[in-house]
């Protein structure tokens, strides 16, 4: 475990932490609750930004997060290699209301295995478990009340069947089963709430081989992380901070 | 899926890659399509399972939309595939420049990770010979006589400087660089063919005195900016990997990525409506993909021009003339290869008075493995090899996260001017004296001798499109990528070049009046990084 480590404790470690999921099923809006604790029902389906970060504290440590989005490219299987490089975790995302996801779920699991690091933590989501909850407001009336009338889908064509009560297609055993089979985390979630959400990212962080990454970030040549900039890379250039440093240094 | 793009970009190459991004971070819709399952055209990096296919593909002549030929591949590649990033554009990268500019500019250079060449050393009979980069080093040089430091230093005095008004230049600019050195600096045939090859990086013997003047000046300015070396290496392969992070920056701009299906069926037609404005229809088909996909601008590498189809008869037959070809190999070697004499190691001796000063060879130094390091076999230097011009070889190690632990990979890459298109060009015949030679000089003297273990061959052509041609594909709404100079330290450089030209041609199109004023990379926004909520 963490704490067995010879590090200086206030060390923050840096997770890269790779999103997946079919197109719809809310990864944005799950890390947009995890990084600024906000909901917005209907966001756009890209996120606009290279990555967010996000730290975490895991005892004697802090871990910080830099969580990769799709950033759409998984649409027609065009997700480039360099999406899983050195990630250290997924979050591979599904819809409970929608059965067809989770499969599609099992297929990204399947890709992870293929193409990121043999080491990578993955945590399966089943997200959206606000539209089957039946204390949740949809206990009070079939339709979501108040100033946020719509769910946390961000496909307009979705939109509509969340109105009435939408039965789960997923139930909670299924995919725990599969996660347990498959040696995945596994989570509901609900990015409208925050249910789940912050367990979720903790968890994942509890799992992270924090040693192994430090230990591998010292080792000659290992680069670590998304790059150059942590203590991770000693020898690797930071483009942006020399060139601050260097405008003047001209050495002609 | 709505598929009316404004622009659509075939081609993943670096140069579309930057444009690509360029485009759509100022809100254009884009759709940038690769018929390669692979980012990055002919500067990809690749897998070793993905270069095979990708080879094959060449060998067979079959669909494939790349300018690699006649490849030919040796021993068994490691079956870890992933292990390996093997780069179609092995390169470095000058310090400044255009690339540099736009990785930071985009903030592609936070994705990626970069490494400093640790040295550039030339080969003679007598062995290798580290290349001194900087005036310190010619100081210290114990290869040089006294009189040779002089002409040295006033000619790196000169190169250094605004020499293009200078007399010394006036009338020469066009003589080649090595009668230029002789005549104008009296530098013997030794010095200007390390000069040559070494510090201008010339691809053969007839380049021309201004650009080997323009190159040496922008790789001194490029040294001290990062390191004392004037050129970084990027991982995992390099440019293919810098494609991918431009090609991020689009799609985190909403830029729609298909990569993988074949183009069916392309047409272009203008349209006047209403006579107010002609309107450029441009409509592409692809494989597996129902809609029709179109736009009002395409960007196209030049690759794709023979495979859209519709177009005039004259204009698919494309003459696309091929004035020089480009032998490759790339080596997989088991074995760590210890570092050569470096501009490290020149900096410690400076720093350490007590210490001796490090020699060429690559005996003396201890046991660290070299990350990147560039070697040059002048024009004839090797009495076995039969290369035309210069043979550069970039040295790869597990630094560069391209390969991985005890392995190391060589890039072999020579250019032949002049090609007779019938010529049976044979890249193994031509690389392989200067690959056995290089595996024999790089063996370190105690450790385990270097093994080949694989090795792939192949061409790479340089074709060209005439003026006439691209005036009319422009007249059309099509744009034209050409292909990269294939040259090591240039090649990044050309393509944030062109693709800043491309950028601008389209905003010109797209009838933006001000498209020369437009900031290539507009700020970005401020750092997430210093956000200090803690969950």
């Amino acid at each position: 475990m963490a704490e067995s480590a010879s590090g200086p404790s206030d060390k923050s470690v840096q997770v890269k932490l790779v999103l997946l999921g079919e197109a719809a099923v809310g990864k944005s809006s799950v890390v947009l609750r995890f990084v600024s604790n906000e909901f917005q029902p209907n966001k756009e389906p890209t996120i606009g930004a290279a990555f967010l970060t996000q730290k975490c504290r895991l005892e004697d440590r802090v871990l910080r997060y830099e969580i990769w989005d799709t950033a759409g490219q998984e649409r027609f299987h065009s997700l480039a290699p360099m999406y899983y490089r050195n990630a250290q975790a997924a979050v591979v995302v599904y819809d409970v209301t929608k059965a067809s996801s989770l499969e599609k779920a099992k297929s990204w699991v399947k890709e992870l295995q293929r193409q990121a690091n043999p080491n990578i933590v993955i945590a399966l989501a089943g997200n959206k478990l606000d539209l089957v909850q039946p204390k949740s407001p949809a206990a009070d009336g079939t339709s979501i009340d108040g100033d946020e009338p719509d769910d946390a889908t961000a496909t307009p064509g979705e939109a509509g069947a969340a109105e009435s009560e939408v039965p789960r297609a997923v139930p909670t055993e299924e995919a725990q089963a599969y996660a347990q089979e498959a040696g995945l985390l596994f989570f509901e979630t609900s990015a409208k709430t925050g249910e789940g959400v912050v367990e979720l990212f903790t968890d994942i962080a509890k799992k992270i081989p924090i040693e192994h990454i430090l230990a591998s970030s010292r080792g000659a040549g290992r680069n670590g992380g998304p790059s150059g900039r942590g203590a991770a890379n000693q020898q690797g250039v930071n483009l942006e901070e020399s060139a601050a440093k260097g405008k003047d240094a001209c050495n002609c | 899926m709505d598929s009316h793009f404004q622009v659509i970009i075939l081609g993943t190459g670096l140069a579309e890659s930057i444009a690509a991004a360029a485009l759509a971070k100022v809100g254009l819709k884009v759709a940038h399509i690769d018929t390669n399952p692979y980012y990055g055209a002919d500067e990809a990096s690749l897998t070793t399972k993905e270069l095979q296919e990708c080879l094959n593909r060449a060998t067979e002549r079959l669909d494939q939309i790349s300018r690699l030929r006649t490849a030919s591949v040796r021993g068994e590649f490691p079956s870890a595939s992933r292990d390996y990033s093997l780069s179609l554009s092995p390169s470095v990268i000058p310090a400044r420049g255009p690339l540099i500019s736009s990785l930071i500019g985009s903030g592609v250079a936070r994705y990626g990770g970069f490494k400093l060449l640790e040295s550039v050393s030339v080969y003679s009979s007598d062995g290798l010979k580290s290349v001194p980069g900087s005036k310190e080093e010619i100081f210290r040089s114990k290869d040089l006589s006294l009189i040779d430091k002089r002409k040295l230093m006033r000619f790196l005095m000169f190169a250094s400087g605004e020499f293009e008004s200078s007399s010394e230049l006036r009338g020469k600019e066009t003589m080649d660089f090595g009668s230029f050195l002789k005549e104008v600096f009296s530098l013997d045939s030794q010095l200007t063919s390390v000069l040559a090859c070494a510090l201008a990086l010339c691809k053969s013997q007839c380049d021309t005195a201004l650009p080997a003047l323009g190159r040496i000046r922008r790789y001194l300015r490029s040294a001290g900016r990062y390191g004392a070396s004037p050129f970084l290496v990027g991982q995992y392969g390099g440019l293919g990997e810098l494609a991918q992070g431009f090609c991020r920056v689009c799609a985190v701009s909403g830029g729609t990525y298909i990569l993988g299906r074949d183009i069916l069926a392309f047409e272009s037609k203008s349209e006047s409506s209403s006579g107010s404005e002609e309107t450029k229809n441009l409509r592409l088909k692809l494989s597996e993909i129902p809609e029709d996909l179109t736009a009002d601008v395409v960007i196209s590498s030049i690759n794709y021009l023979p495979h859209l189809s519709n177009f005039p008869q004259t204009e698919t037959e494309v003459n696309l003339s091929t004035t020089e070809s480009h032998s490759c190999c790339i080596a997989l070697v088991d074995g760590v290869i210890p570092r050569l004499s470096s501009y490290e190691s020149a900096q410690a001796t400076e720093n350490d008075s007590t210490g001796e000063p490090v020699e060429g060879s690559s005996e003396e130094i201890p046991s660290r493995p070299v990350d990147a390091a560039l070697l040059v076999f002048p024009s004839g230097s090797l009495s076995s090899g039969k290369a035309s011009g210069p043979v550069n070889v970039l040295i790869n190690g597990e630094g560069t996260s391209s390969c991985p632990r005890g392995k190391s990979l060589l890039y072999l890459s020579t250019t032949t001017q002049n090609i007779d298109a019938n010529e049976a060009n044979n890249p193994e015949q031509i690389l392989r004296p200067y690959l056995e030679i290089t595996l024999s000089l790089l063996q370190s003297p105690s450790g385990e001798p270097l093994r080949e273990l694989s090795s792939a061959f192949y061409i790479k052509s340089s074709p060209t499109l005439s003026d006439t041609h691209l005036a009319s594909l422009k007249g059309k709404g099509i744009f034209v990528s050409p292909p990269l100079p294939e040259h090591i330290a240039e090649a990044g450089d050309a393509a944030a070049s062109i693709g800043e030209t491309l950028f601008r041609d389209v905003l010109k199109q797209l009838g933006n009046p001000d498209a020369d004023d437009v900031e290539l990379w507009p700020p970005l926004p401020p750092g997430l990084d210093d956000d200090d909520d803690m969950i």
